[in-house]
């Protein structure tokens, strides 16, 4: 049997047993067979000395098991890592920070406690994933939507933690944000819920979300100050109609007057869904795009444009755009969404029109409209997380396909700095993507990398480097995305998530003044986990006898 | 604490294992399958469901083996319980692995039967 | 001079020195006269001995004279109170929660340090009020709007951090949620920043809320673990078109079958601004129409209607539904507003009213669409903080006027939340009538409506006038207490309130035995381990005085 490290056999032994008599030996798992399945599929030190794996896991079925399990971790030092569904793939998965932890696998707490329909709001579990409460509302007939990132087997309360985001209304695609109360298990084992929660028979846990006091749920996200239970969320009433328009833009300098009329419209509310840029000019394509691309049903560029691809500085070359205004090809292409009544995002989309066309060559296009509720029929065509629909469609990234039948890849791990939503940070991220790139001789996914308007008034930039078979590879790509942590860093600019591996490496970024921040949470972690159980080294904050053993 | 599959269905003895594997009429309970056939759309079928389009798991089978064997899991008749159970607990390429809190022990046995259903 | 409690007089002598070689003489407070001013205005306590008081002030103008301020008060133990502007009105104003505290006041960091028009963002100190901001992006030309409360004095921070709200669109009046990026002087004198800020020569600071690793921002707001002293707040580009639209029901059981719509109409953003409800019948104005209501002769009501709202059962007479239906008067109306647009928010009205047409004999009042920028004569008929135009128009509530010859001497606000459905309105009036009845108070309205200054939940804002006599305000204060305690029992509580009332309230967020609170404590012990930081603040104590805690 595995033991945590500074955690003697026999004690360990022994607390296994009381594992086992807190949830039952069938959900105590010790085995190497059973433990294979807990690793993170998509470690960048696969099958290294390196790679961070547990030493047991243990899945408790609810709250008061969960209460058990902390107390006897308490009680013996036991460092816990915990996981949700375990789905946080190309950000370290269901495998420990701080390796040879014991998972704490909160996939069995699946219920769905609560759907409101008047109000749209849901109360979970841990263990419910979007396919969960996607199955529960269509079996009910309930006409809500979730807002869903891309794998839909993960789970909302997991992903909200670790602040993903989705594809619907820009009110609810920052999943933290949409959330409302919560449920902690403190690392006393104490129960505490928080917001209108701490009433006792509150009416309103799931209607407002800040209480009374100190809003503190923000601390139970991307960290380790407690175990998260039960979480609310605010889902979106199915609307009315659904329309996407595209915008096209010509020259490579367009994104300069384009970003800031896209900021506009989106503070004003003008469109309320996904801004999706991408430019068929260089191949890459839109969200929707992508699974046409990678089963073949996308022709590749022609000859005479893919020979233009080889000579870019930072995606342009005179030639290229040239053959672009020739051909019609627009450099960039950007789609608005708008949820709501038709009249009322027919006049949006004119609106928005009316804004963009201060750009010279500027082209429109109606691409989709869409009216609810979906046909069997347009669940095959549409691209579902538009829709509120769980799938794991994006899953053809990476896998064996027609255009890349030879080498499907072990993974990958996701590169995604926040910079400023401007068209200049496009252009300025590039070059520092693509400049690492050519010093280090590790090829880029894309010849440009676009920004993603996931969450309000940011971009994000998100890329992903593959995992190989073969450790040197994996080497170099740990050595590139270290490499590109610093660059960006250096500009100012940091990332809103990593691959835990590299957690402490992103934190250690965010240093002003000494790393006054993280002082500030080792202090609260200190206060709130004083035996350092909980997810010790998740999001680069280590409990108070490893940061000591560490220095 | 999980058994691996072959300890569990070793309690039926070696020789049943290797009949239900060359005899699927033998083993084949049908409420069993209609167990399975469920396991396999809730976890499987967002990748191995039916159709290339964005079933990032039939794409991969059908580019494979061209058309050797059927892309879509759920048509194959060579599939054991060996396999199943390896590719489910160990993952390949992008799958990763499912954890026995995900699809349980006994999830396991009744996705094996849907899947071996027509096992010849 | 007076002294805080558990301060010796020389080391507060020794202490004030500091201050005032800190920020000079000229800003530390000590004589009577001066901390007069800092009183809370407001207070029902006022000139009993039980008033909270300050024993001094200091008036910072930099996060390095914070840092030093508060490294003085640690080295003597000196409890500190903290006030962006202090026009907490009704919240318990300028003064410390804990009596003899030393008012920090940050009124004199009032820069505006940065306007970012094109992503709609601004950064500022915790000195900068409504008004401030407003005049900036005047001068400049700026086509931003600033969310604003109904007073225009207050900060940014302060009510920010208060978690106070506006009009404008879900996202952006929710003002705790509007901002993006926090500085904190700790209690021991150390500067952080939060989100995007921690990472030196941040680009996005104001960008990206959340950062990497916890997102911690949220423990300063009505706590007392910092000093915050900058945070980033979203604005809204002033939009093309605003309108305003009014729904009028007829019944009063409308209510449920109306809320409902009303919530399907925000969750989707068919309108994108707050909706205010009034009854034209019960005589009861949407917030927006109170100035004039109250600067003006008063409503004109025929004899007949005004002898119907004398019999009333929580603002309910079969007569006076009776009365309303045959002169078209609604019993309830509530005012739905459009940013965007003018087209597109025109198709919005439309589309609210087909789904309102469910309701019988529902009628509606068409607004009129005003393109920007508006004319003066456009902008003398809206409530002015729903176009980022920050003013003191509703503080004619409760001044003297031809309504009310007897003015208060302020108020308190009793602000519980209570769920987004329409039984819930019904059901917390008659809680409110029967603590009324049990007290002996009177309560401001016959028939207390909800506001939805927040999204998914409803808030019933009352407000208990302060007057001279001290027996009066007694009783407002049992009463205050006793709905406390009476909205605690049906699960329903306050999203903020005057400092008098945070223990209590406070420990109705009794989940676990305390579960919560404790938690703060255990924060608190860690972050301010001498407990200077206004101590008290939203029910938090600090550990030494936490024994004084029923």
């Amino acid at each position: 049997m595995r033991t945590p490290p500074g955690v003697t056999a026999s004690d360990f032994a022994d607390v296994i047993k009381q594992f086992e008599s807190a949830v039952g030996p069938e959900w105590v798992f010790t085995s190497d067979d059973d433990l294979n399945t807990y690793r993170d599929a998509y470690s960048l030190y696969l099958g290294e000395a390196e790679e961070r794996v547990a030493s047991a896991a243990v899945a408790p079925d609810n709250v008061e098991q969960v209460q058990a399990i902390v107390r006897i971790a308490n009680q013996h030092r036991i460092p816990l890592y915990t996981i949700s569904t375990g789905k946080n793939l190309g950000y370290g998965g269901s495998a420990p920070v701080y390796s040879g932890s014991v998972v704490l696998d909160l996939k069995r707490m699946n219920r769905i406690i609560e759907v409101n329909e008047e109000n749209a709001y849901a109360l979970v579990e841990p263990g419910v994933s979007y396919f969960d409460l996607y199955r529960y509302i269509q079996e009910k007939g309930l006409k809500l939507w979730i807002d869903c990132p891309d794998p839909g087997w993960g789970s909302l309360m997991g992903n909200a933690l670790d602040r993903g985001t989705g594809y619907t209304v820009t009110h609810l695609r920052n999943h933290f944000e949409a959330h409302c109360g919560m449920e902690v298990v403190l690392a006393s084992g104490e129960l505490m819920r928080t917001g209108m929660g701490a009433l006792p028979n509150s009416e309103t846990w799931q209607q407002y979300k800040t209480g009374f006091g100190p809003y503190i749920d923000g601390m139970f996200s991307q960290s380790n100050f407690g175990i998260v239970t039960k979480m609310g969320f605010w889902l979106l009433p199915e609307p009315i109609a659904y329309f996407k328009g595209q915008i096209l833009l010509s020259d490579y300098k367009d994104l300069i007057p384009f970003v800031p009329i896209l900021n506009y419209l989106e503070n004003t509310g003008i469109y309320n869904g996904y801004p999706d840029i991408a430019s068929p000019l260089l191949g890459v394509p839109q969200a929707d795009g992508w699974i046409d691309m990678i089963d073949g049903t996308t022709k590749p560029p022609p000859p005479e444009q893919l020979e233009l691809l080889k000579n870019l500085e930072f995606g342009y070359s005179p030639e290229l755009q040239a053959y672009g205004h020739k051909n019609k090809i627009p450099y960039w292409k950007c789609s608005l969404t708008f949820y709501g009544p038709l009249k009322v995002i027919q006049a949006q989309w004119d609106f928005a029109k009316e804004r963009l066309s201060v750009i010279p060559g500027v082209r429109f296009e109606d691409a989709e409209t869409v009216t609810f509720p979906l046909t069997p029929a347009q669940k095959e065509g549409v691209r579902l997380t538009d829709f509120g629909v769980p799938s794991l469609a994006n899953f053809v990234m990476g896998a064996r396909s027609p255009i890349n039948p030879d080498h499907p890849s072990h993974g990958h791990v996701w590169f995604s700095p926040i910079i400023p939503r401007t068209g200049a940070a496009v252009y300025e991220a590039n070059k520092v993507f693509q400049t690492a790139a050519k010093e280090m001789g590790v090829p880029l996914p894309f010849g440009f990398i676009m920004p993603v308007a996931m969450t309000e008034r940011a971009f994000l930039c998100i890329f992903a480097f593959s995992i190989s078979e073969d450790p040197a590879v994996n080497k170099k790509t740990r050595e590139i995305f270290s490499a590109l942590i610093d660059r960006c860093a250096a500009k100012g600019w940091g990332e809103y998530r990593t691959g835990t591996i590299f957690q402490g490496q992103v934190m250690r970024g965010y240093s002003f003044n000494n790393n006054a921040l993280l002082h500030f949470h080792e202090t609260v972690k200190d206060a709130v986990d004083p035996n350092g159980i909980l997810s010790a080294g998740h999001y680069g904050i280590w409990p108070k006898y490893l940061r000591e053993k560490k220095a | 604490m999980r058994k691996s599959v072959f300890t569990v269905l070793g309690h039926v003895t070696l020789g049943t294992l290797i009949l239900a594997g060359a005899n699927s009429a033998l083993a084949a309970d049908p409420a069993q399958v209609a167990r399975g056939k469920i396991i396999f759309k809730d976890w499987c079928a967002p990748c191995h469901g039916a159709g290339m389009k964005g079933h990032a798991g039939t794409m991969a089978l059908g580019v494979k083996y061209h058309g050797s064997l059927p892309a879509e899991l759920s048509k194959r008749t060579d599939l054991t319980p060996e396999m199943i159970d390896f590719f489910l607990r160990n993952g390949v390429s992008i799958m990763p692995p499912f954890r026995p809190t995900e699809v349980t022990v006994s999830d396991e046995k009744d996705l094996i039967a849907y899947l071996t259903r027509n096992s010849k | 001079m007076r002294v805080p409690p558990g301060v010796t007089a020389s080391d507060f002598a020794a202490a004030i020195k500091q201050f005032q070689a800190i920020v000079g003489a000229d800003w530390v407070f000590t004589s009577d006269e001066d901390l007069n001013t800092y009183r809370d205005f407001y207070s029902p306590l006022r000139g009993e001995p039980t008033e909270r008081v300050a024993s001094a002030a200091v008036a910072p103008t930099t996060v390095e004279e914070v840092q030093a301020i508060l490294k003085v008060a640690n080295q003597y133990s000196i409890p500190i109170y903290t006030i962006s502007t202090g026009r907490n009105l009704g919240y318990g104003g300028s003064a410390p929660s804990y009596s003899g505290s030393v008012v920090l006041d940050l009124k004199r960091m009032n820069r505006i340090l940065e306007v970012n028009v094109p992503n709609a963002y601004v950064l500022v100190e915790p000195g900068v009020s409504y008004f401030d901001l407003y005049r900036y992006f005047q001068d400049k030309g700026i086509k931003l709007w600033v969310d604003c409360p109904d007073p225009g004095w207050g900060g940014l921070i302060g009510n920010a951090l208060e978690r106070g709200s506006g009009y404008m669109l879900p996202g952006i009046r929710n003002h705790f949620q509007a901002h993006c990026g926090m500085e904190v002087v700790l209690a021991n004198g150390e500067v952080m920043r939060t989100g995007m800020g921690a990472l030196p020569n941040a680009k996005t600071w104001q960008e990206y809320k959340t950062g990497f690793g916890p997102f911690i921002d949220g423990v300063f707001s009505q706590s007392n673990f910092g000093v915050v002293t900058k945070m980033g707040f979203w604005m809204m580009p002033e939009p093309d078109a605003y309108l305003k639209g009014k729904i009028l029901l007829p019944r009063y059981k409308d209510l449920p079958a109306f809320v409902e719509i009303l919530n399907y109409l925000e969750n989707t953003r068919v309108f994108n601004g707050t909706p205010d409800f009034g009854s034209p019948l019960l005589v009861n104005p949407l917030i927006a129409d109170w100035p004039e209501m109250l600067q003006g002769d008063g409503p004109q009501i025929s004899p007949e209607h005004l002898a119907l709202l004398k019999n009333l059962k929580l603002g309910y007479s079969p007569e006076l539904e009776e009365y309303g239906l045959k002169n078209k008067i609604g019993y309830w109306e509530c005012s739905l507003t459009f940013y965007g647009p003018a087209k597109a928010i025109w198709e919005q009205w439309e589309y609210a009213k087909e789904k309102c047409r469910a309701i019988p004999d529902v009628a509606f009042e068409d607004g009129e669409v005003y393109k920007t920028p508006f004319t003066p004569e456009q902008i003398e008929k809206i409530h002015l903080p729903e176009i980022g135009i920050p003013s003191l128009q509703n503080f004619v509530f409760g001044a003297r006027s031809k309504l009310n010859p007897n003015p208060t001497h302020g108020h308190l606000w009793f602000a519980p939340i209570i769920p987004r459905n329409g039984e819930a309105i019904y059901e917390i009036n008659k809680l409110f009538a029967e603590v009324a009845e049990d007290m002996g108070v009177p309560i401001q309205f016959s028939f207390a409506l909800p506001a939805c200054y927040w999204e998914r939940s409803f808030i019933v804002i009352n407000g208990f006038s302060v007057t001279e006599d001290v027996k009066q305000n007694q009783k407002t204060m049992a009463m205050y207490t006793e709905l406390v305690k009476r909205c605690a029992a049906k699960g329903w509580a306050e999203y903020r309130s005057t400092t008098l009332f945070h223990d209590e309230i406070m420990s109705e967020y009794s989940f676990n035995n305390h579960a919560l609170l404790r938690f703060h404590e255990t924060v608190k012990d860690a972050v301010d381990p001498k407990g200077i930081l206004s101590a008290g603040h939203y029910g938090i104590w600090p550990k030494h005085l936490r024994g004084a805690r029923k």
